[in-house]
Order: C-alpha cells, then structure tokens, then sequence
C-alpha cells in the first residue's frame, strides 16, 4: 500500500482528524478504486466527493453527450461542454479538483457485456443508474464478486439509499425482483436532492474503504426533503433471490 | 382499526398525498391494507400497486413501522400500526 505523500497529508488534514479515520484510513482511500454507474445527478457528486476525499482510482461509466436538460443537477456537466461526451467533462472536472486522482472514463453504460471487467477493478460500487436493466447488470457482478455496492436511488424530493454486502445483506434483486412496470426514465427532480442523496453514497463508499463508521448494511435509509423527514427500514434478503440467494 | 399508510415515489404522485389513513377490519393483514388503498383511487394507483392478476406489485418494498415485511398476506396489523410503502425509484 502506497504512503501518503506530504502533499496529500496536507490536504486531507482536517477529515484525518476525524475519530476512527486518521492517516490509516485515508491511506486506505489513497490506495482504493471506486467504480461510479453513470455521472449524472447522483453519480456527478457522488465522484465530487470521493475525488476530494482523496480516493485513488475512479472508473467513471457514461455514456452520451451534455444535454441543456442534464444541468440542473449533473454537476460535472457544464455549458461550455453541451454536445460534447459526458465522461470527458466529468473527468475534466475531477481532475481540476484533485489533480493526483486517476480517472478512467469509460464512455459507455454499464450492460451485461461490460459489467463484469468494470466491477472487477474496483474495490466498491457505486450504482446511480436510471435503468433497471444497468441497475441489476451490475447488481448481478457486484454480487457474484463479492464487492460491496452502494444503492441509491432519487424521486423528486425523495430518496433511498442502502449498502449491499453481498451475501450479508439483501442485495437490490431482493429489493426489486423484476424490472418495475411504472418506473419512468424521466421523472421529477432537483439537483440538491440528487446532491444530497450522492453526499451520502459518497459517505457509505468512504466508511467501506477506510474501515470505520456504520453503513447501512440491512437499513434502507429514505427521506423527504419535501416535509424533511427522514426515515430508516430494516430491510431482508431474499431467500429466493435469483441473484444472492446461493451466496 | 385504524393504521396509517405512507407512500412514495410515483406511488404518492398518482395518490396525490404522503399518507392516509384507512380503516380495516380487525383482521386486516399489510394486503388487506394494500388492497383497500388500491380500490377506488384511479388506474394510476392500481397499478402502482397491484398486478393485472390481483396479486401485490413484488417491486414494491413494504414496511410496518421499521421493519420490512416479506409477506403481506401472513402480517396482521394492529390498530394505529403505519405501513409504508416504497415504491420502486432509480438514479438519473
């Protein structure tokens, strides 16, 4: 495991201060890879949050170009960049923030075909995809490789967010069986609500790799920013999941 | 009795509110409380919860008070209990 470097002992001094964290675990982070489903509303802050926290490697999957309709909330996207492809403004955008990040920017979505060499290289999963059909793709591979994987998911004022271990924990084909019949590709949403949402994935990756706190392995958290409340669900694995069921 | 239903996502967009409360025979189980809540309320509402067959949308995550519940039919409700139900969402 790489040290930290005089430079990054600087920059990441005041959250090293923090109780269970400390140089171990941001060395930890320093010698960690995160791979971010698409970089949208969730996935735009939830790589923000990592790349300043200091995590070496992001593998960033997205594909298209910046649409006028993705910035309200994508918040690597920028105007400058409307037309052009997602995952280059985004890695743009990372690296003028931490420069010593690396950042592979795969400019594809995840599918069945490139699920398992992406999960592969990383040590945590971070799923914000709109689409089931990613959603379990990737579900499916983090399972079967036994890489943890933050869920989080956004409506309108709402959100949900859990964190699957994978044969510890229900895993998002528990949650949802099948692909659900009413869900919309586009719905209603503010970007401090993705925002928010994507903070606190970003907090449940960190907490995985550095080895402190309490993710939400079991919980379900959902809130409202509607009426601001805030609830948490014990949640249970399927006995006949067709995914983790076996593992 | 009485018990509290609280919904989401596109769920609470079709309903048109966050919760409601509904009143159910003594017996009621968590699909009593999901049927009565699909009856009456709109195409939209029926099918965010319910099947074409009738039986409960299996994507739907449910819950009374904290805990998950993995059969509806099999889970009796008490008067005042809350039932929440979390229709499916993604990211974007």
């Amino acid at each position: 495991m790489r040290a930290l470097t005089d430079e990054e002992r600087a920059v990441y001094e005041w959250q090293m201060w923090s109780p269970g964290f400390g140089e171990e675990g941001q060395t930890r982070l320093r010698n960690s890879s995160v791979l971010v489903s698409r970089c949208g509303g969730l996935g735009s802050v939830v790589a923000y949050e990592l790349a300043a926290a200091g995590v070496g490697r992001l593998l960033l999957a997205h594909a298209g170009c910046v649409k006028p309709s993705d910035l309200n909330r994508q918040l690597l996207m920028t105007h400058d960049w409307l037309g052009k492809p997602r995952v280059e403004s985004a890695k743009r955008r990372l690296l003028d923030l931490n420069p010593r990040l690396d950042v592979v920017a795969v400019a594809e979505n995840i599918s069945e075909d490139n699920a398992a060499a992406l999960v592969e290289q990383a040590d945590v999963v971070v799923d914000c995809a709109p689409l089931f059909a990613e959603r379990f793709a990737m579900n499916r591979q983090a399972v079967g490789q036994g890489k943890p994987i933050v869920e989080c998911a956004m409506y309108d004022l709402e959100a949900t967010i859990t964190t699957v271990l994978p044969g510890e924990t229900p895993c998002l084909a528990c949650l949802h069986p099948s692909d659900p019949p009413q869900w919309k590709r586009e719905f209603p949403v503010f970007g401090a609500v993705s925002g928010t949402v994507g903070c606190v994935a970003a907090m449940e990756a960190i907490k995985l790799l550095a080895g402190f706190g309490a993710p939400l392995l079991g919980r379900m958290a959902q809130f409202d920013l509607r009426d601001m409340s805030f609830h948490t669900y014990n949640i249970r694995r399927d006995p006949r999941c067709g995914v983790c069921a076996g593992v | 009795m009485r018990v509290t239903i609280r919904v989401s996502g596109q769920l609470r967009a079709a309903l048109g509110v966050a919760s409601l409360d509904v009143a159910l025979d003594e017996a009621a189980s968590v699909s009593d409380a999901i049927v009565s809540l699909a009856e009456g309320r709109g195409a939209a509402v029926r099918a965010a919860l319910m099947r074409d067959g009738g039986d409960i949308q299996p994507t739907l995550v449910i819950a009374v008070g904290s805990d998950q519940v993995s059969d509806p039919a099999g889970h009796s409700l008490r008067d005042g209990d809350t039932v929440t139900i979390l229709h499916p969402i993604s990211g974007g």
